[in-house]
């Protein structure tokens, strides 16, 4: 098993900096919430619900938008006008996939002309209980994490 | 009023986009949720502007945009997208839309590309 570290890391070559703004931007633009960046050691609640990308380059990485089912459900009723009580777990997943499209492509997008450029892959959601993300060898790993009253995410980017 | 159609493979962004066009007084006749099928109701309800995806299922937004602009030049499309580099609004812009968005949005960012458009 393989423990993501989120201890200092040794090759953090993809601007971390340009992703969290890109989120911050989505979730501001998007549903109107002003998510403010708080410390690694914040105390979030256990994530339920994550969007993920593979990012393909030099380095290549994974990342994932990480957070419980009500932090999610809070930011799509805010983007579409749905009440959370009538949003179905299609509708969070779809909702929390679009998000990491959006920091993924606003960041590739501001890359362009850097010479710094990676491919997307679609983008994927995974929900449940416990929601851990393990791999067989160590991986370094960027965590920044961001809360809004009782909404809280997780920006995770691991180096693969 | 000007009759809109939305093809997006991403219901939130149906729900989204179609609140704002409904507040802004346009009516949203058709959705799709990928570019075939975005072909197909542009054919059948012929808008007068069409939100097109890129990345989707089956037939990606590019795509779409050149079957639909080969056959009605005169069909009006704003791409609307998270991937915003450079290359792919090249061919985005190279395939025939009026208009290149980038995602996020704003209901200021859509009706400003609306105004541009019709």
């Amino acid at each position: 098993m393989m423990e993501n570290s989120t201890g200092p890391a040794q090759r953090l070559e993809w601007p971390v900096t340009m992703f969290v703004e890109a989120l911050k931007d989505a979730v501001a633009t998007m549903a109107g919430i002003t998510m403010e960046s708080v410390d690694e050691s914040f105390l979030t609640g256990e994530a339920t619900m994550g969007g993920m990308m593979v990012l393909q380059g030099d380095p290549s990485a994974v990342l994932m938008i990480l957070a419980d089912q009500p932090s999610v459900a809070a930011i799509v009723t805010n983007m579409t006008g749905i009440d959370s009580g009538e949003l179905t777990i299609e509708d969070l997943r779809d909702g929390l996939s679009e998000l990491v499209n959006m920091v993924a492509g606003t960041v590739r997008g501001r890359l362009t002309g850097s010479g710094n450029r990676f491919k997307l892959s679609s983008p994927l959601a995974v929900t449940g209980e416990h929601l851990a993300v393990y791999a067989k060898r160590h991986v370094e790993c960027s965590l920044s994490r961001f809360v809004a009253g009782d909404i809280w995410l997780e920006l995770k980017i691991f180096y693969i | 009023m000007k009759r809109i159609l939305i093809v997006d493979d991403s219901p939130m962004i149906h729900n989204l986009l179609r609140k704002t066009l409904e507040r802004n007084g346009y009516e949203v006749c058709a959705d799709a949720t990928n570019g075939r099928e975005g072909v197909e109701l542009f054919e059948t309800h012929r808008p007068d502007l069409v939100f097109m995806d890129i990345t989707m299922p089956v037939m990606d937004g590019i795509e779409a945009v050149k079957t639909i602009k080969a056959k009605y030049p005169e069909a009006k499309i704003i791409m609307l997208t998270a991937m915003g580099d450079d290359e792919i609004m090249t061919q985005a812009l190279e395939a025939g839309v009026e208009v290149f968005l980038k995602k996020p949005f704003d209901d200021y960012k859509i009706i400003s590309a609306i105004a541009k458009v019709i």
